[in-house]
């Protein structure tokens, strides 16, 4: 490769570098003593020209780094969001549960203490029972209400229609129905209708309830607890029966 | 590239690429803008720079940043305008040598700027400056020899010319 005006500077670059032989040398030089214009642009070239520049530090390399990410799958969100919705439903079920038609119910027993009427409740339910015994015979706990009220009303027959109580009937005899109370619902499932007979009986003499059961019938530890806890959500909601019922009262009288 | 890989070629390059930055766009600010984008860069292209190449990959991006700053930025053509009417009133003593071959620098064109920040600050050959930059190897010889000339024409226009 031949020394032009067009590539001068590659061969003087190479030339002032020590790149080049002793022949190219030869050549560079004769090549700018043919052109003084360049000769001097030659000799402007000084290789020991070079660039100085203190070190410098970069403060901020923390933002650079780049850290582990802890993401977070979005199943563990949507899991803690479900768990959050189930644990509000439930509190607003438990805290609303029963209120659907207990104010009627709560009319036509609070003015009334139904000491008398509760014995032909009960027996009008055993015998629905007795009807209905084979669709109801998955259930064989006695349910501590009704026989509360069958222990009121003939003790000697306690031990027979207790177990039988608390069996589901098909079409048991509601004994609201029998009353002369207008507020009554008339109910086409035969599971509502017995917890409202629980829920009467409970309301009008829930002590009685825990006595029959608890003498007349010896159960083992978990049944007390389940009949305890009966009770005592029985005596809640018949507190709060009759204070619904007092405040109606005092509406009426208004 | 991995993680770990990336975070030691932050504490190990990152004042380098700040310094090759500075000198390319002249504001040490402007620069860390600069260092910022160039190991942003590195690290989406994590997957296909080697650990060994990652400095040059970081003085490549920084060189395109300035590129792309100076076609947008007059400034710079401003300050050269500036620095040449100075130099009919004789050096500015304000300056030592150091700085004003940095001034010389900054009136290079980009490319060549960029060329003789490689070959001075970082000790690149040319063959890997030419790799860097995206050039022939010959051109940037060109390159350099423009530089190194057009530096010399500068610092006697100001006045500095570090063979008196």
């Amino acid at each position: 490769m031949t020394i032009t005006t067009d590539n001068y500077e590659l061969w003087f670059y190479r030339y002032c570098e020590g790149e080049l032989d002793e022949r190219e040398r030869r050549e560079v030089e004769a090549f700018a003593a043919q052109h003084p214009a360049l000769a001097e642009e030659l000799s402007l070239y000084d290789p020991g020209l070079k660039l100085q520049a203190p070190p410098m530090v970069y403060a901020d390399k923390e933002r650079l780094m780049r850290r582990e990410q802890r993401i977070v799958p979005l199943w563990r969100w949507a899991a803690a969001a479900c768990l959050a919705i189930a644990a509000v439903a439930g509190v607003w079920r438990l805290t609303l549960s029963g209120t659907s038609e207990r104010p009627v119910v709560a009319q036509a027993t609070l003015p009334q203490p139904l000491p008398v009427q509760q014995p032909a409740t009960a027996t009008e339910t055993t015998i629905a029972v007795d009807d209905a015994a084979p669709m109801a015979a998955k259930s064989q706990r006695p349910h501590p209400a009704v026989r509360v009220s069958t222990l009121s009303a003939k003790p000697s027959e306690t031990a027979k229609a207790a177990p039988t109580a608390d069996v589901v009937a098909a079409e048991p005899v509601s004994p609201m129905a029998e009353e002369p109370l207008p507020a009554v619902p008339v109910k086409d499932e035969p599971t509502v209708v017995i917890h409202h007979e629980i829920y009467v009986v409970a309301d009008t003499e829930p002590v009685t309830v825990e006595e029959g059961t608890a003498t007349d019938e010896p159960e083992s530890g978990i049944e007390s607890l389940f009949a305890f806890g009966r009770s005592l959500g029985a005596r809640l909601r018949a507190e709060r029966l009759r204070v619904q019922g007092e405040a109606r009262v005092a509406l009426a009288s208004l | 590239m991995t993680r770990k890989e990336y975070n030691n070629g932050v504490k190990l390059w990152a004042d380098d690429v700040y310094r090759f930055a500075v000198h390319c766009c002249g504001d040490s600010e402007c620069a860390k803008d600069g260092v910022q984008e160039a190991f942003a860069s590195l690290w989406e292209h994590r997957d296909s720079v080697d650990e060994t190449k990652g400095k040059g990959f970081l003085l490549t991006c920084v060189h395109h940043w300035a590129m792309s700053l100076h076609r947008h930025r007059k400034v710079h053509e401003e300050n050269r305008l500036d620095m040449a009417g100075a130099s009919t009133t004789g050096p500015d003593m304000r300056f030592d040598l150091r700085e004003a071959l940095q001034q010389a620098a900054a009136r290079l064109p980009e490319i060549q700027r960029s060329a003789l920040l490689l070959k001075d600050l970082e000790g690149y050959s040319c063959h890997e400056i030419a790799e860097l930059l995206h050039v022939d190897e010959k051109q940037v010889s060109v390159y350099l020899y423009r530089a190194r000339v057009s530096m010399r024409k500068t610092l006697i226009a100001l006045g500095y010319d570090n063979n008196n």
